[in-house]
């Protein structure tokens, strides 16, 4: 969806127990029961990095500022990107073939008990907050103790969920800490929750949580461990971080600084790019990215399949309770066409890609060959419509049945082109097999209420990839006692119920595979939403950095590794 | 006068607490809640109730109410739900900027505007006139973020070494970073850092200019029209008739008799410009990510940050005042009969 920036995050936030807001965080060993070791990173020391040149400043536009840089209470995807540089997680991220990955960073190896239901983390020694304070394992047991406590109203209080309640964690020495849950499951759904940015607990060991994100080291200075550190925040115009010499976490950077400038509207973020005045831009929309191309000075890089579009059938009303109705307005319309029209460049290429789930075809884990899709059949959808009891019976073009005539309006968020266009669309389809659909667009915070409080018909909405995805979020029966706020369309299906429980005690990952496997082709058949098209993200980058790896983890992934000649450098100071 | 204005500014203040209330209730009444921001997707309802006693939501509306209007008595703002910083401070932040960018953009109105005016009536159906009218009708149609969008593609694109966005150009800011980094960093100040006071200066202007003009060309197009009419109006009177038979030269009749009388209507409109450049700002402060009231205004609303939005609804009213009661001193500054006993 197109929400302001908060919201956004709050979308990916929320989205999974674990997600893309600290996108480049913390991944797993392939394969289950992961076991960490090796060498430690390349550590910086007071030297600057080896071999390649180091220096030069990224300019990186974003649409969005910070609300922060406590990993505690942060929910922005610009603060939270800026974190993971000031304060990274306890482990490095890696994703390759389609597989997260975790890399020693602050710890130098962990292991998982036999029950799997304990994990035990080495954490390195040596390792200096910016203040000259040493990094321990009861930082971390600190931080968890934050993001525990209800006053703190923190957006990573789910990691503690599947954790034992009386003792989540135990520090076993200053440089051991143990995670123990209450059962097994995904390891590397594990290790994230178990891999969170640390914070300086001798500097907040006083502080209210219930006024953190009032805290000096939320809103003026943090205090971190990583790579960089905070030069300056000017609020809604610029953050500024400066390579840290002294970081011992991760490898230190070539960059020597990184200035993220608020930009908001995208056609000045797109035309300060152009004119070379900012390096990196994220969110390459599909009509400028062969012109972009074409352009000498940038390089395009497509970090894949981020973001995908659906429309939600809300079953809670009658009109839509009916399996075969939903099934029906699905093969009306024909989405591969959508596809060819407006998100293919006008050089051919094809930026989307028919979704049959919420979960990201990157994760090779989950993915699918060969899912077999509802075709798009018009036929067959008045002939399921008119099984359900919908009939032109009195002639005039809408399907009716019992007096009701079929016609239901369609909310969308306003400003956005594409969401409008797919409302365009869908309403001239259905159209077409006599269902009349109204459009609505509505500002972003209205609509999202609206789809919480399941007060609509049908929407056209969006959501992030979570690398973590848990479907129960959106899928799992709503009760009283147990709130879904993201099951907007009220969908309730013993049989997926019971495989998410399931699911979420499974340690073994081919079990784990074949589940969502199952749940996705149960909740595909029910059609709840209409899953429309994953959109693949690009970002467009200046083409003196080099030693990017683009991925969908993150738009700086393993940002240590961009560098640019001397010679090419363009800020000298 | 003294007491004329501290007349004015009593009575602004009952109508400063209406307003108050008319916001407070409009906000409350937008959809969506400023909760639903920190709610997770399994939030429990106990969770919910604490995010919203901690936002000060829990009370009944009229308790909010009664609170909210003796902290604003003692012009206590409270703090953004989404900044976490007072609202004071988000304020004071901005408004600089944005009386900088208003300042320029008035400039712009009230001299191109009645430039153009004087020349348009002083030559009436001629080509000029009639280009000046076309031109400003055009301008006056024009939406200010149309052109603001239109202004970054062209500036871009042609002149790429101006500025399109931001306050502070590109040398500006890095030697500030390497200034920072220094004294973080204790190493030796890089030599030529330092920024000189004539350099932000002109930095500063060079950032303004687009801005200003995107906000003030429309308006000026207007005044042009009202300052036509108005001297059009005043350059048949007898006095003026009287100035050109004694010999004066024409532009000394106009600017010195003719351009006082003419600008009473112009005046006015200074009163309800202030005020429309300030919201109106909106748009082109978002295009040109200027960092100023109406961004912090726009984010407010769409983050339903309460306070953010009341205490700048409240500022606006109270520049709506201040305009009107400069207007109404102007009057009497550009007409002496005006008397405010």
């Amino acid at each position: 969806m197109n929400l302001p920036t908060r919201h956004a995050s709050l979308w990916l936030g929320s989205f999974a127990a674990s997600l893309l807001l600290f996108g480049a965080c913390d991944k797993d060993q392939p394969g289950g029961g992961p076991k960490g070791s090796g060498k430690a990173p390349v550590v910086g020391g007071d030297n600057v990095p080896d071999g390649k040149d180091s220096g030069d400043t990224l300019v990186w536009a974003v649409s969005g500022d910070a609300d922060g840089f406590l990993p505690t209470v942060g929910e922005t995807a610009t603060g939270g990107a800026m974190m993971d540089l000031l304060m990274p997680n306890v482990t490095q991220s890696g994703f390759e073939d389609g597989r997260l990955s975790f890399q020693p960073a602050w710890a130098s190896s962990w292991e998982f008990s036999e029950d799997k239901k304990h994990l035990t983390l080495h954490l390195r020694k040596g390792i200096l907050w910016d203040d000259g304070e040493p990094l321990t394992a009861k930082d971390l047991a600190f931080s968890y103790d934050l993001i525990g406590n209800p006053k703190s109203n923190s957006p990573r209080r789910p990691y503690l969920d599947n954790m034992d309640a009386e003792e989540p964690y135990t520090v076993l020495d200053d440089h051991t800490i143990r995670f123990n849950y209450k059962w097994a499951y995904n390891p590397q759904t594990m290790m994230a929750h178990a891999g969170m940015n640390p914070v300086p607990e001798h500097l907040l060991r006083d502080a209210d949580p219930a006024h953190l994100r009032e805290h000096d080291l939320n809103i003026k200075m943090p205090v971190g461990h990583g790579p960089f550190r905070l030069l300056d925040w000017k609020r809604g115009q610029s953050i500024r971080i400066t390579r840290n010499p002294a970081c011992k976490t991760l490898k230190v950077p070539y960059i020597q600084r990184i200035e993220a400038r608020v930009i908001k509207e995208y056609a000045t973020r797109m035309a300060e790019l152009e004119k070379g005045a900012v390096d990196l831009m994220e969110g390459i929309e599909v009509k400028d990215i062969d012109r972009l191309r074409a352009n000498s000075d940038i390089k395009i890089y497509r970090r894949g399949y981020r973001f995908m579009d659906y429309i939600a059938w809300n079953q809670t009303i009658p009109l839509f309770q009916d399996r075969r109705v939903r099934r029906a307005l699905t093969m009306s319309l024909d989405i591969p066409k959508f596809i060819r029209s407006y998100l293919t460049t006008e050089g051919g290429e094809v930026t989307a890609l028919p979704a049959y789930a919420t979960v990201t075809p990157e994760l090779s884990d989950f993915k699918e060959e060969g899912f077999q899709l509802l075709s798009f059949d018009t036929k067959k959808a008045v002939e399921l419509l008119a099984e359900a009891g919908w009939k032109d019976s009195d002639g005039d073009g809408v399907l009716d049945r019992e007096g009701e005539k079929f016609v239901f309006t369609m909310l969308t968020n306003s400003g956005n082109p594409r969401r409008k266009k797919m409302g365009v669309v869908v309403k001239e389809e259905l159209g077409k097999i006599g269902v009349h659909v109204n459009l609505e667009y509505l500002e972003p915070n209205t609509f999202f209420g609206k789809l919480r409080q399941k007060d609509y018909e049908a929407a056209i909405a969006g959501w992030s990839a979570a690398l973590f995805p848990d479907p129960a979020v959106m899928w799992m029966t709503e009760t009283k006692e147990k709130p879904r706020a993201f099951n907007f369309t009220g969908y309730s299906n013993p049989e997926a119920d019971k495989i998410m429980r399931e699911m979420r005690k499974t340690a073994d990952i081919v079990k784990e595979q074949k589940l969502m496997k199952r749940l996705l082709r149960i909740i595909y058949d029910d059609q709840p939403y209409t899953f429309l098209f994953w959109r693949a993200e690009y970002f467009a980058l200046h083409k003196r950095f080099r030693g990017v790896h683009p991925n969908v983890l993150s738009v700086l992934y393993q940002i240590e590794d961009w560098w640019v000649p001397k010679s090419e450098q363009r800020y000298k100071f | 006068m003294f007491f004329f204005v501290i007349r004015r500014l009593l009575a602004g203040i009952p109508l400063i607490f209406l307003v108050f209330l008319g916001i407070f209730f409009l906000v409350h009444a937008m959809p969506g809640d400023p909760s639903d921001f920190y709610i997770k997707p399994e939030s429990p309802p106990a969770e919910i109730q604490l995010i919203r006693e901690q936002m000060g939501l829990d009370k009944p509306l009229l308790v909010q109410l009664g609170k909210q209007s003796w902290n604003y008595a003692q012009l206590e703002f409270g703090k953004s739900f989404s900044k976490n910083v007072d609202v004071s401070k988000l304020i004071l932040e901005a408004l600089p900027n944005t009386l900088m960018l208003s300042a320029l953009s008035l400039f712009l109105i009230f001299t191109l505007g009645t430039l153009m005016g004087i020349l348009s009536a002083v030559k009436q159906y001629s080509f000029l006139d009639k280009g000046i009218t076309l031109g400003s009708l055009f301008l006056y149609s024009m939406p200010s973020f149309w052109l603001a969008l239109m202004m970054v593609y062209v500036v871009a694109h042609w002149f790429p070494s101006w500025p399109i966005s931001g306050m502070v150009g590109e040398t500006i800011r890095m030697k500030e970073a390497a200034i920072a980094e220094s004294a973080m960093l204790n190493l030796p100040l890089p030599a030529g850092v330092a920024v000189g006071f004539w350099e932000r200066i002109v930095d500063s202007l060079q950032h303004l200019v687009l801005p200003a003009i995107a906000l003030g060309v429309a308006p000026a197009a207007g005044v042009a029209r009202y300052a036509r009419s108005s001297m059009l109006e005043v350059i048949r009177m007898d006095y003026i008739r009287t100035a050109r038979a004694k010999g004066l030269p024409g532009w000394k009749v106009i600017f010195k008799h003719a351009l006082r009388n003419s600008l009473i209507p112009i005046v006015t409109l200074l009163g309800l410009y202030l005020p429309f450049l300030i919201s109106g700002a909106v748009l082109v402060e978002t295009i040109f990510a200027w960092p100023g009231m109406g961004l912090l205004i726009v984010e407010g609303i769409f983050l339903r940050d309460y306070p953010v939005i009341i205490a700048n609804g409240l500022l606006l009213s109270c520049l709506v005042i201040v305009g009107n009661l400069l207007a109404d001193v102007l009057y009497g500054v550009v007409d002496p009969r005006i008397s405010y006993d």
